[in-house]
């Protein structure tokens, strides 16, 4: 089947861009695509809160998210495709079949911008093809076109991307799968390519790419040759403003310094102090060979083999946390290697070696799957016996075990929580069957709160606490702190702007709020901004809810309030009817 | 064994990590007169530009700058970040 769409309704032309105000919807089992403009009243929708808007009103909650009722939406944050620095984060959202709730995961990479200039809000893409038939989707400036990919089947990322640029121009972007979302694993995501047409920029959380592989759908090819930014109604404030955040984001140390010489590698010291790194499967927060994965070694290790320790996975990124790090060949290994990999990967399976670190990431990544999610995965592989921990050869037979597509990757692929129901392992550390990121949440109580909370499961860029004026082993205050940093998440997440910035702006939001009303003609405040990402939180619940999630989802593993972390002496105790209480349940 | 310095005596303390603040991250022992404080072990460390942007944390607990320090204790600084 190959579908053209360029009718009526989808008429392209040369002023597309300048609103960014069409929805492009992709019926896969009908073979037809349509744009359809957005109300006026409605320019104010991006990113999560657009995501999560439209799975929340369009999505059954009850529904098989692999089945043809679920939609996976496709969202440029608010600011995308404008000067607004590291503002190029794509949302995208459907219902997980990891979590079985509502979810939205962003990443970084080029596609953002590309929509944006496109005038495109967000693409829904719905229904299931009949036949199991793999094809991919072209948008550009004359047009949509569903076309036949089938011999991309089972092709991993970086080859897949490697062909596709070969065919439509080095200059589109790409969303794209791997096998494991073709096979419907639930840890699979879905990647973005970076500056350099590299698929390395994950959207890896929830099994997204699973949801995309039930769509039939391989990749997203977006072409925006011929485009222009989209248009600023108030060009000199947005310029001005944009000043002013390169400005702030110049003077603090973290973004000036520590993310572009060390990237969020440097949080493995950090959290190796806080007793909060993940080691031995979330047995303790303390890792004996912490300073052998940390970032001052991996950016002498890079410097050293001629890789780079610091690179921009967007356009116009002054902050540029990522890397590109060599084998000791001097070949390129993978791009990024950052903290969570690190983290699931080395301290949480004892593997106390980057370069077996960065094989094991560029495997998940060739492969479709989440770090976090496999690292966990593969760390309860190892508690229950079948590898011993710290065996990094072990672990990528494991891994590779995913690419072959054997019942032992399929189980791993599946995430921690099956891998753990599996092979007999009780203590998984996930919440609502997302295993948590590279924080003990008994030595980090306020994250703890939102793994607990939010949403999205355990999930750490739905609300980070680690950088909060509080202690963090104590349990007062962590409900508030982990309730102001969820909306702030969420109001990044709508903006498409990277979290990095934050430690600039935590005290000049009235910035954020100026580049959203130059660019839309609005008169917002940042309590608006506020009151929408509150809004879409309590959105987000409400689906949860509906899908049949009750207080008891809401609960770090049980394990974790019984047994101390040794490193930092303290278990889970943050009182449950303050969690309860977070959202006013 | 009592690690608390007497009224005026100096302490020794250990301070670690500092990914980002140049220096690497092996351990440094600074001597303070008794009765120092955070704020000035950081003044020591000519480390009073942007405080407010650091994290301090003393034998693994969060401190602020007027926490005062006693003989042995050891010392992270960094700044405040997260992962992604």
């Amino acid at each position: 089947m190959s579908m053209t769409m360029n009718g009526t309704n989808g008429a392209v032309n040369g002023a597309m861009n300048e609103t960014m105000n069409r929805i492009l919807r992709v019926d896969m089992q009908a073979g037809k695509a349509a744009y359809h403009e957005v109300p006026e009243d409605d320019r104010l929708l991006g990113g999560r809160v657009l995501t999560s808007r439209i799975v929340a009103w369009e999505v059954e909650p009850g529904c098989h998210p692999l089945g043809p009722a679920n939609k996976l939406v496709i969202a440029p944050g608010l600011l995308a495709g404008t000067s607004a620095p590291s503002s190029g984060r794509i949302s995208i959202g459907a219902k997980s079949p990891l979590t079985g709730g509502i979810k939205e995961s962003n990443g970084g990479g080029v596609v953002a911008g590309k929509l944006a200039r496109l005038g495109i809000k967000a693409v829904v893409v719905e229904g299931r093809p009949a036949g199991g038939k793999l094809f991919l989707l072209l948008i550009n400036r004359q047009g949509v076109q569903l076309l036949p990919a089938d011999d991309l089947r089972e092709v991993g990322v970086y080859e897949a991307a490697s062909r596709l640029r070969e065919r439509y121009g080095k200059k589109v972007g790409v969303l794209l799968i791997g096998p494991a979302g073709e096979r419907l694993m639930s840890a699979a995501g879905i990647t973005n390519t970076d500056v350099d047409g590299i698929p390395s920029r994950y959207c890896g959380r929830g099994g997204l790419g699973a949801v995309m592989g039930s769509k039939g759908l391989k990749a997203v090819v977006v072409d925006d040759a011929g485009c222009e930014p989209p248009a600023l109604q108030d060009p000199k404030a947005f310029h001005a403003a944009v000043r002013e955040v390169m400005e702030v984001i110049r003077e603090t140390p973290q973004t000036a310094e520590v993310y572009p010489e060390y990237g969020t590698a440097a949080m493995v010291a950090i959290l190796e102090a806080m007793g909060g790194l993940p080691t031995h499967n979330f047995r303790t927060g303390h890792f004996e060979q912490a300073e052998a994965i940390g970032g001052e070694r991996l950016r002498e290790t890079i410097l050293a083999r001629g890789g780079q320790p610091t690179h921009a996975c967007m356009p116009g990124c002054p902050i540029r946390c990522s890397n590109i790090y060599h084998d000791a060949g001097g070949r390129v290994l993978v791009s990024p290697l950052e903290y969570e990999t690190i983290g699931l990967f080395g301290s949480n399976c004892e593997i106390g070696d980057l370069d077996k670190i960065a094989e094991l990431n560029r495997l998940c990544n060739d492969y479709g799957v989440d770090t976090i999610e496999t690292g966990g995965a593969v760390a309860i592989t190892m508690e229950a016996g079948l590898v011993p921990f710290g065996d990094a050869d072990g672990a990528i037979r494991l891994v590779e075990e995913i690419g072959k597509g054997s019942i032992m990757g399929m189980v791993l692929g599946q995430g921690g929580a099956v891998t753990g129901r599996v092979l007999g392992v009780t203590d998984v550390p996930a919440v609502k069957g997302q295993i948590m990121p590279s924080y003990d949440p008994r030595a980090v109580k306020g994250l703890g709160v939102t793994y607990a909370t939010s949403p999205m499961g355990a999930d750490h860029t739905a609300g980070n606490t680690v950088r909060a004026r509080i202690d963090q082993r104590s349990p007062a205050g962590q409900v508030e702190v982990s309730r102001n940093a969820q909306i702030n998440a969420t109001i990044y997440d709508y903006l498409g702007m990277c979290l990095f910035v934050g430690p600039a702006v935590k005290t000049r939001l009235e910035l954020l709020e100026a580049l959203v009303n130059a660019r839309y003609g609005a008169a917002w405040s940042t309590e608006d901004l506020r009151r929408v990402a509150l809004e879409t939180l309590q959105t987000e619940l409400a689906f949860n809810r509906a899908a049949g999630f009750g207080p008891a989802d809401d609960r770090l593993p049980e394990y974790m309030t019984r047994q101390v972390n040794p490193a930092s002496g303290t278990v889970f105790d943050v009182p449950a009817e303050e969690l309860d209480g977070l959202f006013g349940r | 064994m009592d690690t608390r310095a007497k009224p005026g005596e100096p302490i020794l303390v250990t301070v670690r990590g500092r990914p980002g603040i140049k220096e690497k991250s092996e351990a440094q022992q600074v001597r303070l007169p008794g009765g120092a404080t955070v704020a000035d072990l950081l003044a020591r460390l000519a480390l009073t530009s942007r405080p407010e942007e650091l994290v301090i944390l003393c034998n693994g607990v969060r401190a602020e700058a007027g926490r005062k320090l006693a003989a042995g204790d050891t010392l992270w600084v960094f700044y405040a970040m997260s992962g992604g």
